[in-house]
């Protein structure tokens, strides 16, 4: 809700207007009389220290309210820097849902995984290497708004555009479909509440993980980022981000892949 | 305390932002053996390779060796033909194993195995390897599959069964691992004849008698470990001790046919299913000894009557107890009053409630029963079969003969001996005092200084009541034999329970809690010389003690039947019953847990009351019958044929008549329609 500030702009603008006549009126020489009142005084106050104190506070500026917006619906690829010898990205679909000050992101993605020419060299010794077989992963983001504003784009052809600067507290769930096989329901609904993957789903994953890889046990992590996004007038907006695994649930997920790094850009339309 | 955050966050950070780090497979061969048969020119490998984590397909094992005409360069196992059926095997997700069959002409060397982390790389981890060379000789214990046959429970179909035969790998655990031996079996003929030996116990590769008759079974076939035959043997085949047939094997030469042997199981039987008791109420024959002039309690009096369903009884007098002639009265009231009930034909007891407060009474009453009841212990119904006496205070009888049919209640307590048949004063279970309040529990039994204390207390229906008593006994027929032991008992052998044996029969025992004590006789054991030869026997300690007792008397415990026929194979045994005291009392009664309040100088008696019962005297007269089928077994035939155990299991070297002798007897067998891979380790 914006304050009512039509009483302090009057007041403003009735005390600029009022400096000229007080330097023309004594440019003239003609002394006031000492005595006499000045209905105004006390409002008076002097430039400086009017520059010194906020007198109000500005409606933001906005190209696109993202705020008066009810879905945003979007895709998003990513590439993940796992700091291991396997390669992974993923692409997969978003939903958000702006509220007063921030937003809730719900996304489900699939990741691929594949072979470098470093873990393909790995597979032939007797080591292996941490890593996740391809998988579902599903994420539950809240979106926080730092700054914003009205920006202007290069090139010029682009419109000005709202750019709003993001930090990102993410749950990212990982789903193995393959690891379920041969379980029951009830066993099924029991690992699905595990921190770490349970011995069956270990032994069912052993068929699709890479030559070199060892299963990461880990189900679930925590990520923070940082990230824009770009609205244009239209609705369609830009989101690119950077998020960081931390590993503080490692104790109880007993994850190998520590510190590791997602970016990403999602690129969808605000309604 | 604020840096220890920081300090934790630091920590976390600094080993989160390295590379994840590469981690050792920590592969190792739990197994890696191969035999080498010259009979049938064939290396056989096994291999169980286990790790942490990381082996999948892309691993393989490998093998090499060296014969006198070259060898073979390290070859991965699963690209070598082989000779025998070898399936893939799922030891588990983080371990490779299998087996393999190479056909090699000649003795190889320096056979080793190894694993190639990747069939593609160039790191491989070398496997000690345990290798053996059988060389030529008899097929039974020089070839690697043995081929026996086994029959079902009745005895009349066969099923033929291989087994793996290598010199550091089981059967079963050659099977886990793949190997899949194929055989037929085809010709089988019946007959008689022994032809395992101590060197071949399962008889493979012995020739069968042209003698046999043909079973006109067709052919059996199988890549398992066993297959029934779809028929059985013809009838005539039932005295048949075993059957043969010709079974063929393949391996790197072709095939191999050699004779297979199947025998018969030991045909058992329970020896005596049952050994029957008939039990039967006593007529109980009262009698209430007391004072007649001077009645000094007529409250313990009244107890004493109700505890023995006294109620009419006249009160035979024993006022002059101390003079001469007391002890010969009493006798001949006792005896008339048997006589008396005698002819109903039921078993008495006689029933004797002592109300007295002279120490010399117990000892002229214990005379006159003395005379009385043990005279007719051993006598056939209807007969006197004992005494029961519920006397004023606690007692121990003096009289030796008197003990073991006389039950005199209550008795004093002999340290331990809390037996049924001392009918000893329990302490006081419950006497408690709780302010105003206090609680007791009146045995059903007491003495009269028990009762008259708690009667300072409590009141007499507090005392609790007996509502039944029921005297059983066992119906001894006419044909009964009884064998006194003195202290520790009788044997009764009842009626003539007598079953007959053969020489080459063998007996099994199988000790259970609800046999009974059950003993046994026979002929030789009553023979004079034979007695005198097992009393030096004993002498000298060739005899356990325990069974010395016994043979004095003729007879033997159950349990030593087995080992007293295989060593003399009498061709009958008769069945007895020991037994220590001649009837059982049920005592059904109220009992009733009693409690006073006392206020203000005011008593009040409160109780809560409930059904119970009691038994004295011997328990084994609870029941009529002694099972023993299940504790005395018989063989008739094929005594000393292998066994099944009761896990499915053959033992071909446990015979029935020596392995069973004393232990308990039941098989499982084989049944058609299993899967094929029976237990047989």
């Amino acid at each position: 809700m914006t304050p009512d500030l039509r009483p302090r702009w009057w007041a403003l603008a009735a005390l600029l207007w009022a400096c000229p006549v007080q330097a023309e009126e004594g440019a003239e020489g003609e002394q006031p009389p000492a005595e006499e009142e000045d209905p105004l005084s006390p409002y008076r106050m002097s430039f400086a220290s009017l520059t010194e104190h906020a007198i109000g506070t500005a409606s933001q500026p906005v190209a696109f309210s993202w705020r008066r917006t009810h879905t945003h619906l979007a895709g998003s690829g990513s590439f993940l820097s796992e700091l291991n010898n396997f390669d992974s990205a993923r692409a997969g679909a978003m939903v958000r849902l702006p509220g007063r000050g921030s937003i809730v992101e719900i996304s489900t993605s699939y990741v691929w995984t594949w072979d470098t020419h470093s873990s393909r060299q790995l597979a032939l010794t007797p080591y292996r290497q941490f890593g996740r077989p391809s998988r579902l992963e599903l994420d539950l983001t809240l979106v926080q708004p730092l700054a914003e504003g009205v920006v202007t784009a290069v090139p010029g052809i682009f419109p000005a555009t709202q750019m709003v600067f993001n930090a990102y507290g993410s749950v990212r769930y990982l789903v193995y479909p393959s690891g379920f096989s041969g379980m029951n329901v009830k066993k099924s609904l029991a690992a699905l509440v595990s921190p770490t993957l349970t011995e069956a789903e270990r032994e069912n994953l052993e068929d699709h993980r890479l030559d070199a890889m060892e299963v990461d046990p880990a189900r679930y992590g925590l990520m923070l980022g940082l990230g824009d996004d770009l609205y244009f007038k239209q609705g369609l907006f830009v989101s690119p981000r950077v998020m960081v695994a931390l590993p503080v649930l490692a104790p109880a997920t007993e994850t190998g892949l520590l510190l590791w790094t997602d970016l990403s850009l999602a690129v969808g339309v605000a309604f | 305390m604020r840096g220890a955050p920081l300090a934790l966050a630091a920590l976390l950070l600094g080993t989160s932002c390295s590379k994840v780090p590469i981690s050792d497979v920590q592969a190792g061969f739990a197994l890696a053996d191969a035999s080498w048969f010259a009979e049938e020119e064939t290396l056989f490998l096994f291999y169980q390779v286990e790790a942490e984590q990381g082996l999948g397909e892309p691993s393989v094992v490998e093998v090499r060796y060296t014969t006198d005409q070259g060898g073979l360069d390290w070859t991965p196992i699963t690209e070598l033909p082989t000779v025998h059926t070898h399936l893939p095997v799922d030891c588990g997700p983080n371990t490779l194993c299998g087996s393999a069959s190479l056909a090699v002409p000649l003795e190889p060397r320096e056979v080793a195995l190894r694993l190639r982390y990747h069939r593609d790389g160039a790191l491989a981890l070398n496997a000690a390897t345990v290798f053996n060379a059988v060389g030529e000789g008899p097929a039974y214990t020089h070839r690697s599959l043995t081929l026996y046959g086994v029959f079902d429970e009745e005895n009349q179909r066969i099923q033929w069964r291989g087994r793996h035969r290598f010199p550091t790998i089981r059967n079963e655990q050659a099977e886990a691992l793949g190997l899949r031996r194929e055989f037929w079996v085809e010709g089988v003929r019946y007959g008689d004849a022994t032809l395992s030996t101590p060197r071949n116990p399962y008889g493979y590769d012995a020739a069968c008698p042209d003698a046999f008759s043909d079973a006109g079974l067709s052919s059996v076939h199988t890549d398992a470990r066993a297959v029934f035959h779809a028929q059985d043997l013809p009838l005539d085949a039932a005295d048949a001790s075993i059957a043969c047939g010709e079974a063929t094997v393949t391996d790197a030469l072709g095939t191999f046919t050699a004779g297979a042997v199947a025998r018969k199981n030991p045909e058992v039987r329970a020896a005596f299913p049952v050994l029957r008791s008939p039990i039967a109420e006593a007529r109980p024959i009262q009698f209430m000894l007391g004072p007649c002039d001077d009645e000094f309690s007529e409250e313990h009096e009244a107890m004493q009557r109700q505890r023995l369903q006294l109620g009419g009884v006249p009160t035979w007098c024993i006022d002059d107890w101390q003079t001469p002639g007391f002890v010969e009265a009493l006798e001949v009231a006792l005896s008339g009053a048997v006589e008396a009930a005698r002819p109903a034909g039921e078993d008495m007891v006689l029933v004797i409630g002592l109300h007295q407060d002279e120490p010399g009474v117990t000892a002229a009453v214990e005379e006159a029963l003395a005379r009385v009841v043990p005279a007719e212990r051993h006598r056939s119904t209807p007969r006197l079969v004992g005494a029961f006496v519920f006397d004023s205070a606690t007692h121990g009888i003096a009289l030796p003969e008197l003990s073991p049919v006389t039950l005199w209640c209550p008795a004093k307590s002999t340290g331990s001996d809390t037996s049924s048949q001392t009918c000893p004063t329990m302490p006081d279970l419950l006497n408690l005092d709780l302010g105003p309040f206090t609680f007791d529990l009146l045995p059903i039994l007491p003495s009269r200084t028990k009762y008259l204390e708690f009667l300072e207390t409590y009141s007499v229906s507090q005392g609790g009541e007996v509502t039944a008593l029921h005297y059983l006994a066992p119906e001894f027929a006419t044909t009964s034999e009884h064998i006194d032991l003195g202290e520790y008992g009788v044997v009764t052998f009842l009626n003539g329970e007598t079953f007959p044996a053969d020489a080459d029969d063998a007996f099994s025992y199988c000790e259970r809690g609800d046999t009974g004590p059950i003993v046994v006789r026979s002929r030789l054991m009553r023979d004079p010389e034979v007695q005198e030869a097992l009393s030096e026997a004993c002498w000298e300690g060739q005899v356990p003690d325990s069974l010395c007792g016994w043979l004095g008397a003729g007879m033997l415990p159950i349990s030593s039947l087995p080992d007293w026929h295989n060593i003399l194979r009498e061709d009958s045994y008769e069945l007895g019953l020991f037994w220590e005291f001649p009837f059982l009392l049920r005592m059904e009664y109220r009992m009733v847990i009693a409690g006073s309040a006392t206020a203000f100088g005011l008593t009040v008696p409160f109780g809560v009351g409930s059904p119970a019962e009691s038994y004295y005297g011997s328990a084994q007269w609870a029941q009529e019958s002694f099972s023993l089928d299940q504790a005395l077994s018989q063989c008739r035939r094929f005594c000393d044929h292998p066994t099944f155990d009761s896990a499915g299991v053959y033992h071909v070297l446990d015979p029935f008549r020596t392995t069973y002798a004393n232990a308990c007897y039941g098989p499982d067998y084989p049944v058609p329609g299993d899967s094929g891979f029976p237990v047989d380790p």
